[in-house]
């Protein structure tokens, strides 16, 4: 049975076939879950969006729109060439999960990657506190594609764990540069002390 | 590979070149206004909102149109992203600046641009396949650039502001 039709649908397809299983109850139910998994997805984007606030704590707000849109940048480049023109993941061809494909990858991994700046930069923050927002990063990151794969979003074809495990590092390690980079041109400009 | 070159190089291409470079040597008599850092950021910010816009509504599972030749990721695509519109944008924010835009002054200019580039964009469309529509339509992009330009404007603002601000 295929699962991609919409409601609107339901009395045609039906009546195109009389042995299907399908019912009512079941094309709502899907409706519903679609729904909830966009729900879901932007409340989670917009509680990453807020959380942004704390990280004003030891980032200049310049900063904290500059690591957004590197981070943006960096994954938006490397996964485009990887799902486009390498064809390692396939583009999702679902048009609900648009949302949590596309939005969660642009505000999950920018928000956690300028989480992770400000607790390197905060001067409160202890080293052990520090490491531990890195594996945060990590864990997070890693459970997003997790949740990606077991949703049937994106299938992967010659892509694997260690080699998204060694891209989101080098996001990580590449925005950091960029970080000690764009703070000196802030001291520079007087707008950090 | 990792990025596609043009399968003929065509109108398309050649749009593409003259705009930038025509823009580019239009910036270049311009006196200089902006701070490394605002540039920077602007560039930054064209740059990703470009390549993420036509990655969501010019892509699977949204194909509304389609930049350049193909479908994949092209070479041109990407001089577009980081060379063309940047370009044009710093036009924008430049007379924006110079101007000192507010208010009623400031709607008019943001409709003005948003026609201007909703024109510009059919021209390239249907005279030289910059973009093959397959679900959109220009009036679509009229108000899709209101609202980018509006967006443009609510961040060079921020930019602008936040180099003024006292240090933290």
């Amino acid at each position: 049975m295929n699962v991609q039709f919409d409601i609107m649908n339901f009395y045609v397809l039906r009546k195109n076939n009389p042995d299907t299983k399908l019912s009512f109850k079941r094309v709502k139910g899907m409706l519903l879950y679609k729904i909830a998994v966009i729900a879901g997805t932007l409340t989670i984007i917009l509680l990453l969006f807020f959380s942004l606030k704390l990280a004003r704590r030891s980032l200049h707000p310049l900063e904290i729109l500059a690591y957004y849109m590197a981070m943006l940048l960096f994954r938006q480049q490397t996964y485009n060439i990887i799902t486009m023109n390498l064809r390692l993941i396939e583009s999702s061809q679902q048009l609900y999960s648009l949302v949590p494909v596309k939005m969660g990858g642009t505000v999950i991994f920018p928000v956690c990657g300028i989480w992770v700046m400000a607790a390197f930069f905060s001067k409160k923050m202890s080293i052990v506190w520090k490491t531990g927002m890195v594996f945060a990063y990590l864990v997070i990151t890693s459970l997003y594609r997790f949740m990606r794969l077991q949703l049937g979003y994106v299938p992967e074809n010659n892509w694997s764990t260690l080699y998204d495990l060694v891209a989101t590092i080098t996001f990580l390690f590449l925005l950091f540069v960029f970080s000690l980079y764009f703070r000196k041109l802030l001291r520079e400009r007087r707008i950090l002390p | 590979m990792i990025l596609f070159p043009p399968v003929k190089f065509d109108g398309n291409e050649w749009f593409i070149l003259v705009t930038t470079v025509v823009t580019i040597t239009f910036i270049a008599f311009l006196p200089r206004r902006f701070t490394f850092l605002t540039n920077l950021l602007m560039w930054m910010f064209i740059y990703s909102f470009a390549q993420f816009t036509d990655f969501v509504i010019g892509k699977e599972p949204l194909p509304l149109y389609k930049p350049n030749d193909l479908n994949e990721y092209e070479i041109f695509d990407l001089i577009l992203y980081t060379v063309t519109f940047p370009a044009v944008v710093y036009c924008y924010y430049y007379f924006l600046d110079k101007w000192s835009l507010k208010g009623k002054r400031l709607a008019i200019y943001i409709v003005a641009w948003s026609v201007f580039s909703a024109l510009f964009e059919w021209v390239s469309e249907k005279y030289f396949k910059v973009f093959t529509w397959t679900g959109w339509a220009t009036f679509l992009s009229h108000f899709a650039y209101i609202v980018i330009f509006i967006l443009i404007t609510i961040v060079f603002f921020f930019v602008q502001k936040q180099q003024t601000a006292e240090p933290q």
